[in-house]
């Protein structure tokens, strides 16, 4: 990078970069005034039987469908 | 590596104070990347605040063995600075304009020079920038910057080099001032 000397010192002088002083202490601070809990990452595998994820809520809506289909076919049957 | 993981599993099983070894260690990182993506040491002090704050929040989604707890951090970092400059209105950058006061032939002092990199800086393309400040700034592999971006490998090589190029001719005209 030229010229060389000013850019070596602007890299170095990023790099020395600091937080603000404190910094820390406030992040903790909002995390325990938040009581925010981590979360689970995989509920199924924390015992739940549904993982709120994309696939499961497409294979859940054409699983719906599907049954839905098959009982309305049905209906037409039972129907008097 | 191991102790993080340790570190995690007490945060994970309640123990809030144990998240502060990882900010204390991390802090640093992050708020250099923000800070180098958003300009603004006031903005960056809040970003970085709200990283830790959904890293704390989501603790249990990261996967140690898809990289390193840094590398997770700067996802979210990058991602909360985007939209930050995404609700940013664009400033125009006049960052070789003569300053008030000085001679043509009276040389930048360290201060002028450091105003005018971070203005070339700004002036490059999000991802360029991105790429430019994980690798030249915190001397994050190539290998990761990928995965942070995630993007082939070849496509992080050819942004910093395009990013160093382009810094190159933005800073062309402070050759001539010198």
């Amino acid at each position: 990078m030229t010229p060389r000397d000013p850019y070596q010192q602007w890299r170095e002088s990023r790099r020395a970069d600091q937080p603000p002083e404190r910094l820390a202490e406030r992040i903790m601070q909002t995390i325990e005034a938040s009581r925010v809990q981590p979360a689970k990452a995989d509920r199924r595998r924390s015992g739940a039987w549904f993982a709120p994820r994309r696939r499961d809520a497409v294979i859940l809506l054409a699983g719906t469908a599907f049954v839905l289909r098959i009982a309305a076919a049905f209906a037409v049957f039972i129907t008097p | 590596m191991g102790d993080e993981e340790a570190i995690i599993g007490r945060v994970l099983a309640g123990d809030v104070q144990a998240f502060r070894s990882i900010v204390d260690r991390y802090q640093g990182p992050v708020f250099r990347v923000v800070r180098g993506l958003l300009f603004d040491a006031a903005d960056a002090e809040d970003v970085t605040q709200e990283v830790f704050l959904t890293a704390y929040a989501r603790l249990a989604e990261y996967n140690v063995r898809r990289g390193p707890l840094a590398s997770w951090l700067f996802v979210i970092a990058r991602n909360k600075c985007l939209n930050v400059l995404a609700r940013r209105r664009p400033e125009p950058i006049a960052p070789f304009e003569p300053i008030d006061g000085r001679r043509p032939d009276e040389p930048l002092d360290r201060q002028e020079w450091f105003e005018r990199f971070d203005a070339a800086l700004a002036a490059l393309p999000g991802d360029q920038r991105i790429a430019f400040v994980l690798a030249e700034i915190e001397d994050t592999p190539y290998e990761e910057i990928a995965r942070i971006e995630r993007v082939p490998l070849g496509t992080v090589k050819s942004r910093v080099a395009r990013a160093k190029e382009k810094l190159r001719q933005l800073l062309k005209p402070l050759e001539t001032e010198r």
